[in-house]
């Protein structure tokens, strides 16, 4: 079960995950993804502090709301990576690259 | 040994996540948050791996699940210190995958510096992979990751093991524990034991960073339990360096593959810094 909430302000969208972001749930985020960038969104925050636990899959997500909005010259920021996602985003040294 | 029978149906993996921890509870296995963080992640992808992989186009599939946690409480001594672990072995009657065909994990971030300047992020970024990353979860996060394929009536078996140091007593972990940057647990400087006070955050806060400022080396309290269990058990780092330059499935693991099934073994996590891992010696 996810939860999103897209909050649109100025040039900043917050975009926050709560729940689980799996296999199973990462296709609706990626519609949701779409639509940031098909807006042409430059600065997106993904408020992640809700978020319970993270796989592969939904970190491919999350990785390609990240290049295909730098592609364009925006940002991406991530905020409140905590427990299970903070674990993956540290193995896979995506902190590195993520402003957080 | 805890055996389950569930739908192969991504719904059901929060089931087999609990059935795991509460075998592990009840076996006396204390792990850690950071285990158990780990043990989450790992089976999380080998489940997922389950249900996209050997049941893909397939209805009704499923999977038998057995869980073997080892620990005090099995041994009949609740309140000794010690190891434990667990052992999860998925069994399903799917399409067998064939392991030297999933593409080896590359990411340009496993190699990048900490100091990297705009230049240097846009083109990890541009490189960043977007899939393949499970196999790689599994391997670092648990000790030792072996599939054997089905047939002639035998069902495909991924068995995943992993064992830690037992957190004795976790209320005094955590009454022991001075917040640091953040105030999650994990980020804290240990107060109480020699060992634990002598460790410090370095770049990250997380525990599994600390290194030891005036005792190299001496008993092992709760606090390595959170420290990668594969890099404890390769404090030097040589091996892991040996098998990563051979190992074509990844840069953290051996692995012994044949036709008739595969293994591998996490020696060291290549995302954390090297010079840090004899620090985080266990025994």
């Amino acid at each position: 079960m996810t939860n999103y909430t897209r909050t649109d302000s100025g040039d900043e969208t917050v975009l926050r995950i709560e729940g689980t972001l799996d296999a199973a749930t990462a296709p609706d985020l990626r519609t949701v993804v779409d639509a940031i960038v098909d807006e042409g969104r430059q600065l997106v925050t993904l408020e992640l502090s809700g978020l319970r636990l993270i796989d592969s899959s939904g970190v491919g997500v999350i990785v390609s709301l990240f290049k295909r909005v730098r592609a364009h010259g925006g940002q991406v920021r991530i905020q409140g990576l905590r427990d299970q996602p903070r674990a993956i985003f540290r193995l896979l040294r995506l902190d590195r690259v993520f402003p957080t | 040994v805890v055996r389950l029978t569930i739908p192969a149906l991504h719904s059901f993996r929060d089931l087999v996540l609990s059935a795991v921890s509460a075998a592990i509870d009840a076996a006396g296995g204390s792990p850690s948050t950071d285990v158990r963080d780990e043990i989450v992640s790992a089976l999380s992808e080998a489940f997922n791996n389950v249900v996209i992989h050997a049941y893909r186009g397939v209805r009704g599939g499923t999977v038998d699940v057995r869980i073997d946690a080892t620990g005090p409480a099995r041994a009949g001594s609740a309140d000794a210190p010690g190891d434990a672990s667990v052992e999860v072995c998925l069994l399903d009657r799917g399409r067998p995958f064939e392991p030297l065909d999933v593409p080896r994990f590359v990411s340009p971030t496993l190699d990048a510096p900490s100091d990297l300047d705009d230049l240097d992020v846009a083109q990890i970024v541009a490189d960043l992979p977007e899939s393949g990353m499970g196999l790689f979860i599994m391997r670092s996060f648990m000790d030792d990751v072996s599939y054997q394929p089905g047939g002639g009536g035998k069902p495909n078996a991924l068995t995943l093991r992993k064992s830690w140091r037992r957190v004795v007593d976790a209320e005094a972990e955590r009454r022991d524990c001075v917040p640091q940057r953040t105030p999650e647990r994990r980020d804290c400087v240990p107060q109480r034991t020699p060992e634990r006070r002598d460790c410090v955050p370095q770049r990250t806060p997380q525990r599994r960073d600390c290194v030891p400022q005036r005792m190299p080396s001496g008993p092992s309290t709760g606090m390595e339990s959170s420290a990668k269990s594969s890099s404890e058990k390769d404090p030097e780092g040589a091996v892991s360096r040996e098998q990563n330059a051979s190992f074509a499935g990844g840069p953290s693991s051996k692995k012994e593959s044949s036709r008739s099934g595969w293994r591998m073994r996490s020696v060291a996590v290549p995302s954390y810094e090297q010079s840090t891992v004899g620090s985080l010696k266990r025994k």
